[in-house]
């Protein structure tokens, strides 16, 4: 015969650590996921700064002697990779999460737009590799045309 | 069992409670730094007035950060102004306010260990700091005012 213990010595203990452990799984996912935000933040400044950095490369040839269209020169792809290179070497940027290999920028053909990409991989603690998620992916795009001061005054070229 | 339901929401309870908001600052401190670095970025090499871009950076700096803390962008300002927890700094200018010159400021906030959960920006104490930096290229043919070039 089984004699039920009414002896309930341990009881809360045993509920409140269960319930703090339920609470610190619950902050870690939100953890988790907060961080797939900051390291996207990190690639969306490292993109729009690099794109920024590209387009102040005007094509000057083109400009005052071709067809007078303010358009992108051949530096602008170098600008706009020394500063995706910039971010991903300082610490402050996006050393954390940038793939230079991955990343990088490209003029499209009518030379109006400079197209910086970053790109990285945020790895996952314990809590989402429990569950099978060990890592994300994150592709981020920026773009960036150059434009005339308003003291600039090129007919047809803004 | 009064004594040990209190011991274990005492001892258990409110630490991991405490853990878990104060764990969660971390993200949004280091959001905010990034905006805020970014904007006072962004603010320095578009006001085209070398006497004027360090205020300016400063007062795009600290509005970002009030805007995320929701506190005073005064407040905010006259810390980065007197030196308190929260810094502004320009680390690098290549040759000084100058076109083509490129301008990297730091935002650094206190990283909060422990924080009153139920005071929006309420820090407890902090031990660290977290900080974000970003960098902007002052136009090539901008018309700048004043003569802080090549300085």
């Amino acid at each position: 015969m089984i004699v039920a213990n009414k002896n309930e010595k341990g009881f809360a203990v045993t509920w409140v650590l269960g319930f703090a452990i339920l609470i610190l799984t619950i902050g870690l996912i939100f953890f988790e996921v907060g961080r797939v935000f900051v390291e996207r933040g990190k690639l969306v400044a490292a993109a729009d700064s690099a794109a920024s950095a590209g387009a102040t490369a005007i094509d000057e040839g083109r400009l005052l002697e071709g067809d007078g269209k303010i358009a992108l020169g051949e530096e602008a792809v170098e600008r706009c990779n020394q500063s995706l290179e910039r971010s991903a070497n300082s610490s402050d940027q996006a050393k954390s999460i940038l793939d230079i290999d991955q990343s990088g920028c490209q003029v499209t053909d009518d030379g109006e737009l400079v197209v910086a990409q970053a790109s990285g991989t945020v790895e996952f603690g314990v809590i989402f590799s429990f569950l099978g998620i060990e890592k994300k992916e994150l592709v981020v795009r920026a773009s960036a045309k150059p434009s005339c001061s308003d003291d600039t005054s090129v007919e047809g070229g803004c | 069992m009064a004594a040990e339901w209190t011991g274990a929401v005492a001892f258990l309870l409110i630490p991991t409670f405490i853990l878990i908001v104060s764990l969660l600052q971390y993200p949004s401190r280091k959001s905010i730094t990034q905006v805020a670095s970014a904007e006072a970025a962004r603010a320095y090499v578009q006001v085209l007035d070398s006497e004027q871009a360090d205020t300016s950076a400063r007062a795009a700096a600290a509005d970002a950060i009030a805007a995320e803390l929701g506190r005073d962008a005064e407040d905010i300002l006259n810390q980065m102004n007197t030196g308190g927890k929260i810094k502004f700094e320009v680390i690098e200018r290549t040759n000084g306010y100058c076109p083509g010159s490129e301008i990297t400021i730091r935002i650094t906030m206190p990283a909060p260990v422990s924080v009153n959960p139920f005071s929006r920006g309420g820090e407890i104490f902090t031990i660290s700091s977290i900080s974000s930096t970003s960098t902007e290229r002052i136009d090539d043919y901008a018309e700048i005012v004043g003569d802080d070039c090549g300085e």
